[in-house]
């Protein structure tokens, strides 16, 4: 008598899925947030002092005023493998925060930004064969949605007019929603269809220095010392991992008339996150630098239109089979202030290279943001 | 020309609302890195035949369907098989209510009871299949009544053989109308309208042809409707012509009755009136096969002991077929096919009595399992698809569990009960073991996509 055990034909050995289709967002995904537009534009070259990007928490005393921020960016994605490619359009709103002054010397600000951006699809279209010699057309869709989140709540104080320090704590939370399909051309096949979610909590704390010893120089320092991260499904607690540490440093020189120039880098410790995949993907640790110059642009309709040019190189978080993936960005963008400079638009246009060792695979996109800075 | 200005400022502003809508509606599919970068995306795709004996635990015949007094139509047919013989179906048409008094407008008068029958019909409609008749064919109706519980069909089925007719319609085959009327002994009539006594009749029918293969069959409609607005009634009636003993009353009177009789039996009899009553029935079927369908009607009770792990865990069954080997019964020759259906039971496992289980059924539409259209003279394989992109037994199961709902299902002939042919099926007890039932299976276990 045959049995159900000897009659398993087309069995394939399932290993949770560890990677996506892109060199950008494996593992638990890309990190998509962390700069505002204006930094973006410049390579990330003044994330150490920039007051709109959460990075530094002693540089919300440069807020000045009251204000909100939000930000917006599509990314326009193509990948090359095997001879194929793929484009895809992932849009984000990576960042929403705003500030508050506490008397003439504090300065509070929360914020929302998106730490790891874990949103693909991957779509397969194959023949199934089965026992009697029959055959269908099935199409697979492997997607996720969500990211985990980096909600912050920091405080400077503006020790000196040229010094100021800041603190932040920080949680990290998010979920991603998981959905596996296969329909069958064969209607004589019903759709498997299977979803899920996961859940993360976090937290970390962060602090920083923003000092200008000079008129035309500022000099920013800042880092994260990780707490704990950890992943659940439904109430169940999966793993638990470190939140990965960072310490940055940055400066930015003005000693040139209607020139801004600014460079950056800081260093990720990534590879604390590696307790909590299941599989053995692996994160590993990396410099993020850039360099950046605002040129103020001819005066047009009475306003100011300062010109951005960044470049900006880093290690992704997570290697893609085995390979480290590198990033390579050169960005591009503007300033347009709104309301006699109470309040700005910031655009900017980045041309992201990908490349790891993994031979045939190349990924490039276009990722356009937009930031709307308001301050009544 | 500050018109024209103002123009030339909102032009960057609807390029950034251009730009900023152009990324608004994501396209997330890719996959042409894939398996490269994909490579724990392959989800688990098991196939796998089971034999019976691994599927089932239990397989039994239910005859006699439908059930007394449930048809939806008498059957009242004589089919003549290949080799020579026939299966015969009769109605029985109870009439246990007369009429025996003249109405009268006024009530404070007696009743005028009627005294004497001149003229008595048996009338119903049905229509004839005249593709069978070869020449003509006779309707006979015969006594049967007889001092018997509702269900003691063997009786009646010796009074049926037995007795004289009281009545017979001789019909040609080029005037076959579908009203027919059946003059019948009015001695016979008069004598239980004055005594009080109910009447049953049993109804068959005879075919003549210039061959052996003449058939009939005529579906009488087994109960009385009554159309409320017009007040008036319909359905198979007893009239006779009554007469009054006093000369100084309404003295004649064609009385119409219509069956209202109920059984005398227990709940589940409660609508038995009418009935079908097979007098011939379909021959022995051959060993290792059992059969669904035929003259009396059988269904296939069949309950399944699939693994646990399949039904009642997260593993997605995304394929089940039936496969029953089908053994050609060349009994009855006709071109038309018709449907071996599968219902689903939805009887609790309290419900231990397989031939009760077997009527408690989920409406076709509740999980639309398809049928098969086939000829039953043909020898085949005929596929039932459980698990589709339709309909699904195993999620029904899964939704009710086991213990409020039986694993099982019932095959059925689209002919049950009008119909003589029957599909003859393979059981597991078929000497060649590859003519037994099987059930392919595709399923795909819970992937383990989630964390990376």
């Amino acid at each position: 008598m045959r049995t159900l055990g000897t009659l398993i034909l087309c069995a394939t050995v399932a290993t949770s899925a560890a990677a996506q289709g892109t060199l950008s967002t494996q593992g638990f995904g890309y990190p998509a947030g962390g700069l505002s537009t204006h930094a973006e534009a410049l390579g990330g070259s003044i994330a150490e002092n920039d007051p709109l990007s959460p990075v530094n928490p002693a540089d919300l005393t440069a807020w000045g005023r009251p204000g909100l921020y939000f930000q917006y960016d599509p990314e326009f994605r193509s990948v090359q493998a095997n001879g194929n490619s793929d484009h895809t359009l992932t849009a984000r709103f990576p960042m929403i925060s705003g500030a508050l002054n506490i008397g003439s010397r504090f300065t509070l600000g929360l914020s929302s930004t998106t730490f790891l951006d874990r949103t693909w699809e991957t779509s397969f279209t194959g023949y199934a064969h089965f026992q009697g010699g029959d055959s269908s057309l099935y199409n697979e869709r492997f997607s996720t949605d969500g990211a985990i989140n980096d909600l912050r709540a920091a405080l400077s104080f503006s020790v000196l007019p040229t010094l100021s320090i800041g603190i932040a704590g920080h949680v990290l939370t998010g979920q991603n929603r998981l959905l596996i399909s296969r329909t069958f051309s064969d209607t004589n096949f019903a759709i498997f269809s299977q979803a899920s979610e996961l859940s993360y909590t976090g937290h970390s704390v962060s602090g920083g220095i923003s000092w200008r010893p000079l008129p035309v120089i500022s000099v920013g320092v800042s880092g994260d010392a990780g707490g704990t991260l950890n992943s659940f499904r439904n109430d169940t607690s999966l793993s638990s991992a470190r939140v990965p540490k960072r310490v940055g440093f940055g400066t930015v020189f003005g000693g040139v008339s209607g020139l801004l120039l600014s460079a950056n880098a800081e260093w990720n410790g990534w590879s604390a996150m590696n307790g909590l995949a299941e599989s053995e993907v692996k994160a590993v640790d990396g410099w993020d630098w850039g360099v950046g110059a605002e040129v103020r642009a001819p005066s047009l309709f009475g306003q100011e239109f300062p010109v951005r040019l960044g470049y900006r190189h880093r290690i992704l978080p997570f290697e893609a089979n085995e390979a480290e993936v590198r990033e390579t960005d050169y960005s591009f963008g503007l300033g347009i202030p709104v309301s006699r400079g109470r309040s700005r638009v910031d655009l900017s246009f980045t041309r992201a290279n990908r490349n790891s060792a993994l031979p045939d695979v190349q990924e490039h996109a276009w990722i356009m943001s937009f930031g709307f800075f308001i301050r009544p | 020309m500050i018109v024209r200005r103002a123009r030339h400022r909102l032009l960057p502003l609807i390029g950034l609302a251009v730009l900023a809508l152009a990324g608004c509606e994501e396209n997330l599919a890719g996959g042409a890195a894939c398996p490269t970068l994909c490579p724990g995306q392959q989800l688990e795709v098991h196939d796998t035949v089971l034999v019976a004996s691994e599927v089932f635990d239990t397989t039994a015949i239910v005859n006699g369907m439908p059930p007394l007094g449930t048809e939806t139509q008498l059957l009242v047919a004589r089919y003549a098989d290949a080799a020579g013989d026939s299966v015969i179906s009769g109605a029985v048409l109870r009439y246990d209510s007369l009429q025996r008094n003249f109405p009268q407008a006024d009530t404070t008068i007696p009743a005028v009871p009627i005294a004497s029958v001149s003229t008595a019909t048996l009338q119903f409609t049905a229509t004839p299949d005249t593709s069978m008749i070869r020449d003509s064919m006779r309707f006979e109706v015969i006594d049967v009544d007889a001092n018997v519980p509702d269900l003691d069909t063997a009786t009646i089925h010796h009074l049926f053989v037995t007795r004289p007719a009281l009545g017979t319609l001789n019909v040609n085959k080029d005037s076959v109308s579908t009203l027919h009327t059946v003059p019948i002994d009015t001695a016979f009539v008069r004598q239980h309208v004055t005594s009080g006594t109910r009447i049953r009749l049993g109804l068959r029918v005879f075919s003549y042809g210039h061959d052996s293969t003449s058939s009939v069959q005529v579906g009488v409609i087994p109960i009385t409707s009554v159309n409320a607005a017009a007040g008036s009634q319909s359905g198979s009636s007893l009239q006779y012509m009554g007469h009054a003993a006093a000369p100084d009353t309404t003295d004649s009177l064609n009385f119409t009755n219509f069956s209202i009789s109920k059984s005398s039996g227990g709940p589940e009899f409660r609508y038995l009136a009418n009935y079908q009553l097979v007098l011939k029935g379909s021959p022995p079927t051959p060993s290792g096969v059992i059969a669904v369908g035929g003259l009396p009607s059988s269904r296939v009770y069949m309950r399944f002991i699939l693994p646990s792990a399949l039904i009642d865990s997260s593993t997605t069954i995304v394929r089940a077929t039936l496969l029953l080997h089908q053994r050609g019964d060349v009994a009855f020759n006709d071109l038309d096919s018709i449907s071996l259906t599968p219902r689903v039971v939805v009887a609790s496992p309290a419900v231990t009595d397989v031939s009760k289980a077997a009527l408690l059924l989920a409406e076709p539409t509740t999980v639309p399992l398809l049928a098969v259209r086939v000829n039953p003279n043909e020898t085949r394989v005929d596929s039932l698809v459980l698990v589709s992109k339709s309909a699904s037994i195993v999620t029904l199961w899964r939704a009710e569990g086991p213990l409020l709902m039986q694993r099982a299902l019932v095959l059925q002939s689209s002919g049950e009960g009008r119909d003589p042919r029957r599909f003859l099926i393979y059981t597991n007890t078929a000497a060649d073991t590859t003519l037994r039932p099987r059930l392919h299976l595709t399923y795909i276990p819970r992937s383990g996509f989630g964390l990376p």
